[in-house]
């Protein structure tokens, strides 16, 4: 009997952390998009609005919801921030995950509005841009894409055509799934409150 | 021109001759259009732009277009669609929207919206906004609202109310 015991214990443990991990194919169950594998995100400088360098662990140690956009954005950056907060606020570990957004605008938004901006959803937002070569990398490798929209005349405003997507790195850097914001309400809670109670 | 298509004209020339004392008792259908549910979403006090968000119903008979918006608040105000292509979206200005007859427009969050633009001073949640709305060939809606703030749950109605001129 205690024999018996000791092999379902033993298969039930392997179940945990192997088989089961198999069976259950879909870690980001609410995840638009999961690259197969997980994907290298490079070590890119950014700065902050301010012109300050970004910080070296700005995208490891922690897992990262990444998004890219602009600060002259007046609904769909917003939506997404307010989606990130809104999901955010609800984690049972928020210490954990890091929202960062990246403006692909750095000729207007290399100023400190653009951290005002960001914080606006959430204090503990970061924004971050740069470079146009360091931007792009970053967005190449999860696959975001921006264009910047001509102006109706010349010098005039401009908007900024964007991927709408949060993109998720994990506390090694790499870009392991896509949601899409907003689609819907607590997918992203309910997804990470589960891979950080399981993975601690 | 032969009697069939001469009757015709002579039912054509009575229609209009009926249609005319009904305009003349409800006024043309851009005085009949009210709103719902006006709002202006809160932003950062430098924001540059504003999104604004109403659903416009066109209560009468005839097809309306809007062919712009102005608020005493903002400099410029565009119309706005949200384009997805290719996995990018894209805010593409609309110089016309049609509100079909007995049809609503819903300017709303994520999709076609109002961007008012170049607000005269930084507005905070509660500020009041006016917006106008603008028909082809004439006519105008007046829709006050205000600033809604940002934690505010998305079904609560916005302070509202429209009038004509």
């Amino acid at each position: 009997m205690r024999t018996l015991l000791g092999l379902v214990l033993i298969l039930g443990v392997g179940c945990g952390v192997a088989a089961c991990d198999r069976q259950d194919a879909k870690p980001y169950p609410h995840a638009i998009l999961t690259p197969e594998p997980a994907r290298e995100v490079p070590a890119v400088a950014l700065v902050t609005g301010d012109g300050k360098p970004a910080p070296r662990d700005l995208l490891t140690g922690h897992w990262t919801w990444l998004y890219f956009g602009f600060a002259n954005c007046p609904d769909v950056c917003p939506l997404a921030l307010e989606y990130a907060a809104r999901e955010h606020a609800k984690l049972r570990h928020k210490d954990r995950v890091k929202v960062v957004f990246v403006s692909v605008d750095p000729a207007r938004d290399r100023s400190p509005k653009l951290a005002r901006f960001v914080s606006f959803y959430d204090p503990a937002f970061v924004g971050v841009t740069g470079e146009r070569a360091a931007i792009d990398q970053l967005a190449k490798a999860v696959g975001a894409t921006y264009v910047i929209d001509p102006p109706a005349k010349p010098g005039g405003d401009y908007t900024v055509s964007h991927t709408n997507l949060v993109f998720v790195l994990d506390p090694t850097g790499k870009w392991v799934a896509s949601y899409v914001p907003g689609a819907t309400p607590g997918a992203m809670t309910a997804d990470f409150d589960r891979l950080t109670q399981e993975k601690h | 021109m032969s009697r069939t298509t001469r009757f015709a004209a002579l039912l054509a020339m009575a229609g209009t001759l009926m249609a005319a004392p009904a305009l003349a008792v409800t006024g043309p259908a851009w005085t009949m259009v009210r709103t719902e549910d006006a709002w202006v979403r809160e932003a950062p006090p430098s924001a540059a732009a504003m999104a604004g968000y109403m659903i416009v119903v066109n209560p009468s008979k005839e097809t309306l277009t809007l062919v712009g918006a102005t608020s005493p608040q903002f400099g410029e105000v565009q119309m706005h669609e949200i384009v997805t292509e290719q996995g990018m979206t894209r805010m593409q200005e609309v110089k016309q929207l049609v509100v079909p007859p007995k049809g609503r427009l819903a300017f709303a969050p994520g999709s076609t919206h109002l961007m008012l633009m170049a607000p005269k001073q930084p507005l905070k949640a509660g500020d009041p906004v006016e917006i106008v709305l603008r028909w082809s060939p004439k006519g105008k809606t007046t829709v006050k609202t205000s600033v809604r703030p940002r934690n505010a749950p998305a079904a609560s109605p916005a302070a509202g109310g429209h009038d004509h001129h």
